[in-house]
């Protein structure tokens, strides 16, 4: 009964276990077949390389789930190191929780900005996401190269890096950022009368403008918490290759996409959630950690990523008629 | 009529789950006359006007065209045996020209090559166009043409693929007097041209003006087939509706009705779509609201719910003038929609009966934006005891549910919110006849609680035996207020479908 109970929960979080055992049987065989990856320094090295790309899956997450889609988030990320860089290169002899403010502080400005005028042509100015989001692609990597006239920003303060390369314990201290980013974004989706609305204008918007949800302000939220997620992600990245590169985060959008729509969560909206996004990440990051362990071109890994997402939407269109 | 009949129908049935939609109509249809098909909403006219054209198969019975026994599987057959449709709903590609839209799929080719010969069709086109004594250019695009020319267009389309039998649909629901009157005179030229038409049309007026023939149908039954000279109007409205009351009452004891007005509408109106709008609705009241569809009740009941603008008029609230910018703010002031397309607007049909029957109320109920978790399972179980929704629990997706208990987390959504005035738009419409029942003893029960209710409805018996009051509307107007003391469907249905004067 108690079994039952428990089979019963993880199904309502999952919706379906398909994935679940998909995960559970990839991480079995590569446990087994792949030299070295069952190292504690491996798996560890695992969450570290999906962190940059959880904190943007999980904005595109509520992006996609009210039925919308990011495309700027890669050069959202790139601008926000430049900022976050050249900022900390004002204050040479700074510290850790300096470089911390900067950090944070950058992602929360250019984020804001930038998710607020791609929310606004969205919400206000009823232009689709993908032509919105498409514009701020362009816009904030054309300025991102601007601004550094195409060079890198190099010379920071060794504080600078922890956030990006140092440790609490045993754990990567952007492992930390990445799970409380995942658990904030998890109870906000499930537990907040604001997650809940983005799933009702994801299912639909007509029927949520007529039980009295202030659509337009939704979709406003969504693109703004995306675009910072996105920004903490580049000035996560520039924290750990310590430069500001405008070239950074290149065709990041696909990755998180690929995590979102791998998990389950409907490209249509309405559907899926944090949960979701989490599987899709770690089944991302074991394929590509294996296919490196086995030597394997990382141009494959690309080709990977493009098939996961099809593969991922292939599924969900034919789940839907169940 | 010496002639043979283009289409004869006879003993035609058709079933759809659940529904006898028409039962033996045995019918014919002349070359060069215009044939009058008369029916409430649901009494079978589409079903037969499908079936011609070959949206539908017979179930029995035979479909003979010009003496050849048929079965259409699909439309484009039905095209090949001559018979055309022009739909309601405009189907021109307005991106296109005239000519491109009535060769589409069918552009005639300069020879030895792939191309379109694009002179050859705009003399073709033109020459189709002055046939039927039409003055629009074949070159003009259409979305530069106005409803009546777009109209035009598709009978012109109708009249290049060499249609004998045309089938108009409510052709003048959009038109102006002035636009009605040159689609008449292009249904005369069809009908010297020897071609058939049929019209589906609710205005009397103009049946008895263009028609020659009118059939009547009631209830999927061909009730009386006659010549229009040999029929009065009101002959029409009583063949028309003459069907036993069944029985239910639900309306609410007169004693629950009190003074107070707690919605009064003043001179409402939104430009092109409905007109000159004022009402008052009473407290413990059940206000029906009929008419024909298309008569703006549907975009009056948004427009007061703050779903749609308004051009003009005022709306009050419990003594208060309101001017809702959204519907958020209607649902603040007491009001509840419960719309007509309940699977499009009403539900979120992949969210559970949980999340449904909370989704107007969550924040209210929340501490600072958080979900008070077990207020919403209780309050969903609560509703679902309460209202005898039928499902396996509340997490079960509404999409899964019936209509009428579909409805019942719709009604459940808007108690939960605390709604005292409850706009319901085709309350019961694709609902089985208990779960009606049901819904009808819901109504009674909240108004007989305070509450009051607009209900729009087109199925007369509902009208009549739920309302205290009855509005009609016409052509976006009010038409008449009657007290349901001792209505019949008949006054009903005179306001709603007779021309004034």
């Amino acid at each position: 009964m108690k079994n039952e109970n428990a089979m019963k929960k993880l199904r309502h979080i999952t919706q379906d276990y398909t994935m679940v055992l998909f995960l559970a049987a990839l991480f079995i065989v590569s446990l087994i077949s792949v030299p070295r990856f069952a190292e504690v320094g491996n798996l560890i090295n695992v969450l570290m390389q999906i962190t940059i790309n959880a904190l943007i899956a999980t904005g595109m997450t509520f992006v996609i789930l009210t039925g919308g889609i990011d495309l700027s988030v890669g050069s959202v990320a790139a601008l926000s190191g430049i900022v976050s860089t050249s900022l900390i290169q004002l204050t040479p002899n700074a510290g850790i929780p300096m470089s911390l403010l900067v950090i944070f502080g950058t992602s929360l400005v250019v984020g804001g900005i930038c998710g607020a005028i791609t929310a606004f042509n969205i919400a206000k100015l009823r232009v689709p996401p993908f032509v919105a989001t498409l514009a701020m692609m362009s816009i904030a990597r054309g300025l991102a190269y601007v601004y550094t006239n195409a060079k890198p920003v190099f010379g920071l303060p060794d504080a600078y890096a922890w956030l990006g390369l140092g440790y609490i314990g045993p754990i990567p201290v952007m492992v930390i950022i990445m799970i409380i980013i995942l658990a904030v974004a998890f109870l906000i989706l499930r537990r907040t009368c604001f997650g809940r609305y983005v799933f009702a204008v994801g299912s639909s918007e007509d029927v949520s403008q007529l039980s009295g949800i202030n659509v337009k302000r939704v979709k406003f939220y969504v693109y703004i918490i995306c675009a910072v997620l996105a920004a903490l992600a580049g000035a996560v990245l520039s924290s750990r290759l310590q430069a500001g590169q405008p070239a950074a985060a290149n065709g990041y959008e696909l990755n998180a996409i690929a995590a979102v729509a791998m998990g389950g969560t409907s490209m249509s909206g309405g559907r899926g959630g944090i949960s979701q996004t989490i599987l899709g990440l770690c089944v991302i990051g074991i394929i590509n950690n294996a296919l490196s362990l086995l030597g394997i071109s990382s141009y494959w890994q690309t080709i990977a990523m493009g098939a996961i997402i099809l593969i991922a939407v292939i599924f969900d269109q034919n789940k839907k008629d169940l | 009529m010496g002639q043979k009949p283009i289409v004869e129908l006879s003993n035609i049935n058709k079933s759809f789950p659940g529904v006898k939609a028409l039962s033996d109509i045995s019918v014919d249809f002349y070359p060069g006359e215009v044939h009058v098909l008369l029916g409430e909403n649901g009494a079978g006219k589409s079903t037969l006007i499908k079936i011609i054209s070959g949206v539908y198969q017979t179930d029995s019975g035979s479909l003979k065209v010009n003496g050849e026994e048929v079965r259409f599987m699909n439309t484009r057959e039905g095209l090949a045996h001559g018979i055309s449709v022009i739909h309601q709903e405009l189907s021109v590609i307005p991106d296109l020209t005239v000519a491109e839209n009535i060769f589409l799929g069918r552009e005639p080719k300069i020879a030895g090559t792939g191309l379109i010969d694009k002179k050859s069709m705009n003399q073709q086109t033109q020459e189709i166009l002055d046939s039927i004594g039409v003055k629009i250019s074949a070159k003009a695009m259409i979305r530069r043409l106005n409803n009546a020319d777009r109209q035009m267009v598709e009978i012109a389309r109708a009249v290049s693929q060499d249609s004998s039998l045309v089938i108009m649909d409510e052709p003048t629901s959009s038109l102006s007097n002035k636009e009605v009157d040159a689609l008449f005179t292009v249904i005369n030229k069809l009908k010297k041209n020897n071609v058939a038409v049929i019209y589906i049309s609710h205005r009397l007026k103009e049946i008895t003006a263009i028609g020659d023939r009118i059939s009547i149908l009631r209830d999927g039954q061909l009730i009386k087939t006659a010549l229009l000279s040999e029929i009065s109007e009101d002959d029409m409205i009583t063949l028309m509706v003459g069907r036993q009351m069944t029985q239910f009452y639900y309306r609410p004891e007169k004693e629950a009705i009190k003074d107070e007005i707690v919605l009064k509408a003043e001179h409402l109106t939104r430009s092109g779509v409905f007109e000159d709008v004022s009402f008052e609705l009473r407290r413990g009241e059940i206000l029906g609201v009929a008419g024909l569809i298309g008569a703006g009740r549907t975009e009056v009941m948004r427009a007061i719910f703050g779903a749609d603008k308004l051009d003009g008029g005022k709306c009050s609230v419990f003594g208060q003038e309101v001017h809702f910018r959204s519907p958020r703010e209607a649902i603040k002031a007491g009001i509840g929609l419960i719309p007509e397309d309940r699977r499009g607007q009403g539900l979120l049909l992949q969210k559970s009966v949980k999340e449904n029957t909370s989704l107007a109320s969550l924040y209210a109920n929340s501490s600072h934006g958080v979900i008070d978790q077990k207020w919403e399972t209780d309050v969903a179980r609560d509703y679902i005891k309460r209202l005898h929704t039928k499902t396996p629990d509340e997490n079960a997706r509404t999409k899964n549910l019936s209509g009428g208990n579909q409805q019942k987390v719709v009604i459940a959504k808007w108690l939960v919110a605390k709604s005292k005035i409850l706009i319901m738009d085709e309350p019961t419409r694709g609902i089985d006849v208990n779960a009606k029942a049901e819904i009808y003893a819901l109504m009674k029960e909240f108004v007989e609680n305070g509450g009051s209710i607009i209900m729009v409805s087109s199925e007369m018996p509902e009208v009549i035996g739920v309302s205290t009051r009855i509005m009609i509307m016409r052509e976006g107007r009010v038409s008449g207020m009657l007290d349901n003391t001792d209505v019949a469907e008949k006054d009903i249905m005179k306001l709603a479908s007779l021309n004034a004067g």
